[in-house]
């Protein structure tokens, strides 16, 4: 029914696309598994990386390299405030879970809305002109956008996995997410691990959000309204605590999405997102990952 | 005065909307953010059916007060079987893909609004009447979850609040209670939403989203979170204050984004400085005080 | 009352967090009139035994029986209203009620939840109440806390509060008390009391476990002790015997 050229095509966009998602999805599963909090401020966060890099770029005109590192600098500074002067705070007020999602779903809104008062609500851009090099292989459209992006993120969640899982930090961030106290009781600085984990997550949002820009016009809203909402989707599809899980819930999400335009409606397809909560709080309410896992156990104990 | 008079109607239908609200969220220690999307299901669905059928406007109203009920239902009861966590989660994605259809179908007028909703009094003091049915209203949903709360059933709502896995393991259904009072809370809103549509006689999607949200949020925190007082004096200082900045004449597109500064602002110096909220008694246990365990 | 229709069972209960089992294939049977120690290093598994029972945490694999009849796949408040009563470590009181609010809304056949009207029309609450409150003012005199009747738990002691905690699981009535370190951190009068009240519900023919650290409080008052390490039954046993165990006895106390 559909030409094999169309369904490639199809996935190579999906997955292209995917590189950001990607990026959005482990980062609120990182500060989610780590700091324990569900950080729907990572919204303002990518509101205050993209922003920052729209000032150094346009305004301040400065050379792309460095603009590009002054951000990173600002959005991770931004999140350590975050995480020290607020979310911190309340942890050790013991402030009860609601008045964390209060203030960081307050929070993303308060910097969507400060970021519509300076830059206005018209979509912004990073650089004047969006047009990337467009590369024909075997009749799929490949842009150069498409392999920076990809290969970039890729790299980064490669070092991620690496940091993770072989070095002294990725054993304490692990060791923090399962038992602050006991953690503590290792000699572990949860307050330390708290900030290089935000570190990490601000660092991915930035990277994210700039190759998001480098490719479409974004409005202040859009990280709230449509990025925050795909990573916390991946975030429950892959089931809490795993991070790397919810990257690739990210690349499904993403495929899916891509894919979707063959049966419905490009207007409909963000419906499916949304649907898709409603549809694993039913039926995988702890994810498939690690469904998966529980499944084995009780096969193993059956026979 | 017509412009007072108007606007101390939308304080009351906030009144309406803020009290609701505290029901789930400051008592129920839930929270739902698509508490707006109720008010807006209340809003649409009664014009629509005060468009499309010929019956009494009132009784539209409740009708799509009804409706509202029972999206909250649906949407409430898969996630709170699971944890408080998802129905933050799934609201979250039902606010979103409400408007997103509300925004996209042509009978709700998509993005360009719905008009033409006729009107629940067409009588030459129109406003004034409005008001006086409204502050009605106001006053009986300050009174419903008064009664609620201090009933045997609001009892439960405060234990189940304080600990509800003691709660459900002494023999009580943690679930049917939160369900029920989500559902009654998003009816309340809905009815507000009806009241709303039939006196402004248009809406539009934009007032539904992440911006209603916060006000919202902005009316319990203030107000004080818990207290039956509380949320319904947020709702009247938080609705009649921005008027001032009106003067200014700025264009909307600098008012509304300053609008939501200020309120989110509040917010956040109240989560830090002063959590009992306004009316909330400062020995610790009101505004968002009220959950700790 | 026959002896098996209220006779608690589990068969080959398991259930693993992460991979780590911290109950593994366990097979008791609690006796009526019996009060049953569980004992066991931190981390044996024993509050997660009495949450496997109480439906707290659902298990992986086996099954709860309670008076022959398999009670795995309800919820905890609806084996709460079979009689299963539970206290926990950590008291979990409802600190914004009164202690007579606290006792009240723990009675398995209260009214209040089941309201449909969410007590809109219920004008007549102190009627309804005076059903339970005698029972509630009864329990609480019989913990010597009669006089705190309208106090909020915070304004108590911690031993008190325990005593509130076990009070709240008896206002169950329910034919099965389980209580997770009632001694813990507490001494002298309360402890006694604590005593006391095991006793006397061991002669109304309930089945009583306990799980406690305090060897001389097991000695004196458990009929037998179940010896829980890493998730498994290791022995049950009288209480004078496994103490004399030279292996368990090492085990225990970390040797
Ligand atoms: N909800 C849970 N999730 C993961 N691990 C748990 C959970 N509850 C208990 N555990 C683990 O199970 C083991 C047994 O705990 P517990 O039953 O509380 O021990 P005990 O009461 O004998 O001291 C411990 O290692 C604890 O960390
Ligand atoms: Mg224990």
């Amino acid at each position: 029914m559909f030409s094999s050229d169309i369904l490639l095509q199809l996935g190579w966009t999906g997955l292209a696309t995917s590189s950001f998602y990607m990026l959005f999805a482990t980062a609120f599963a990182l500060v989610l598994k780590v700091n324990q909090v569900w950080n729907f401020g990572q919204a303002g966060l990518m509101v205050i990386g993209y922003f920052s890099c729209y000032i150094f770029l346009q305004i301040l005109d400065f050379f792309p390299l460095w603009a590009i590192l002054f951000s990173i600098l600002v959005t991770v500074f931004a999140g350590c405030c975050l995480e020290k002067y607020g979310f911190g705070v309340l942890r050790e007020r013991k402030s009860p879970p609601l008045t964390f999602f209060i203030f960081s779903i307050v929070i993303a809104q308060f910097f969507v809305f400060l970021a519509e008062l300076i830059f206005g609500t018209t979509p912004k851009t990073l650089y004047p002109s969006l047009n990337s090099k467009i590369n024909l292989f075997y009749g799929i459209v490949i842009t150069n956008w498409d392999l920076f992006a990809l290969i970039s993120s890729i790299i980064i969640m490669s070092v991620l996995y690496f940091i993770m899982k072989k070095t002294k930090l990725g054993y304490s961030m692990t060791a923090v997410s399962d038992n602050p106290e006991l953690a503590e009781m290792y000699g572990i600085k949860k307050e330390y691990i708290y900030l290089y984990s935000i570190s990490i997550s601000s660092f991915l949002l930035f990277w994210g959000m700039y190759l998001f820009g480098t490719k479409a016009a974004i409005f202040p809203s859009t990280p709230l309204l449509q990025l925050l909402v795909f990573a916390v989707i991946a975030t429950i599809i892959a089931g809490i605590g795993n991070v790397f899980g919810a990257a690739l819930a990210a690349v499904f999400l993403s495929l899916l999405q891509a894919f979707s335009i063959l049966l419905i409606p490009s207007k409909w397809q963000i419906l499916i997102a949304y649907g898709l909560i409603f549809f694993i709080i039913l039926f995988f309410p702890k994810g498939f990952v690690i469904n998966l896992e529980v499944f084995k156990i009780k096969k193993n104990k059956g026979s | 005065m017509e412009y007072f008079i108007s606007l101390f109607i939308l304080a009351s239908i906030n009144v309406i909307l803020a009290t609701s609200f505290n029901l789930i969220l400051g008592y129920g220690g839930l929270l739902s953010v698509a508490q707006p999307i109720f008010f807006a299901i209340g809003a649409y669905c009664s014009a629509l059916i005060a468009i499309y059928f010929d019956i009494p406007i009132f009784l539209s109203i409740i009708f799509a007060s009804l409706i509202a009920g029972v999206f909250a239902f649906g949407v409430s009861l898969p996630s709170l079987r699971v944890s408080g966590d998802y129905l933050v989660v799934s609201t979250l994605g039902f606010q979103l893909g409400t408007l997103h259809i509300i925004n996209n179908i042509e009978i709700t007028g998509a993005a360009g609004g719905l008009s033409n909703i006729p009107p629940l009094i067409s009588h030459p003091y129109r406003s004034l009447l409005t008001l006086l049915i409204v502050v009605c209203f106001a006053v009986l949903s300050i009174w419903m979850v008064r009664k609620i709360m201090r009933s045997a059933y609001g009892r439960a709502i405060t234990a189940l609040r304080n600990d509800e896995i003691a709660f459900s393991s002494l023999g009580r259904n943690p679930i049917r209670i939160k369900v029920l009072i989500v559902a009654l809370s998003a009816a309340m809103a809905g009815f507000a939403g009806g009241i709303y549509s039939h006196y402004y006689l248009y809406i539009t999607p934009e007032q539904f989203g992440i911006f209603a949200t916060a006000t919202l949020l902005t009316m319990v925190v203030i107000g004080g979170a818990g207290t039956v007082l509380g949320p319904a004096f947020g709702a009247i200082i938080i609705t009649t204050l921005p008027e001032i900045i009106t003067f200014l004449n700025l264009p909307v597109s600098i008012m509304a984004p300053l609008q939501g500064v200020i309120f989110t602002g509040l917010v956040l110096i109240f989560i830090f400085v002063k959590p009992s909220g306004l009316i909330g008694s400062t020995r610790g246990l009101d505004g968002l005080e009220i959950w700790k365990k | 009352m026959s002896e098996i229709e209220h006779s608690l069972e589990t068969v080959n209960l398991t259930k693993n967090f992460g991979g780590k089992m911290v109950a593994n294939h366990i097979n008791i049977k609690f006796k009526q009139g019996f009060v049953s120690g569980l004992i066991g290093p931190n981390g044996a598994g024993k509050t997660t035994l009495f949450n496997l029972i109480s439906g707290n945490i659902k298990s992986d694999y086996g099954d709860v029986y309670l008076g022959g009849k398999k009670i795995n796949k309800m919820s905890d408040f609806q084996r709460a209203r079979l009689g299963i009563a539970r206290t926990w470590q950590m008291n979990r009181l409802f600190n914004s009620l009164s202690l007579i609010d606290n006792l009240i809304i723990s009675q398995r056949s209260d009214y209040s939840d089941k309201s449909l009207s969410l007590g809109l029309f219920d004008f007549n609450r102190a009627k309804k109440d005076a059903l339970y409150e005698d029972i509630a003012a009864n329990l609480l005199k019989r913990v010597g806390l009669l006089d705190y009747r309208n106090s909020v738990p915070a304004e108590l002691s911690y031993g008190q509060q325990k005593l509130v905690a076990i009070a709240r699981a008896l206002m169950n009535d329910g034919n099965i008390i389980m209580l997770d370190e009632p001694m813990a951190g507490v001494e002298g009068r309360t402890h006694n009391k604590i005593k006391e009240i095991i006793l006397e519900e061991k002669t109304r023919k309930k089945t009583i476990i306990v799980i406690e650290h305090n060897m001389r409080f097991i000695r004196e008052i458990c009929d037998e002790g179940i010896f829980l390490v890493n998730g498994q039954i290791k022995a049950v046993d009288s209480v004078a015997s496994l103490m004399n165990d030279v292996e368990l006895t090492r085990i225990y106390f970390g040797g």
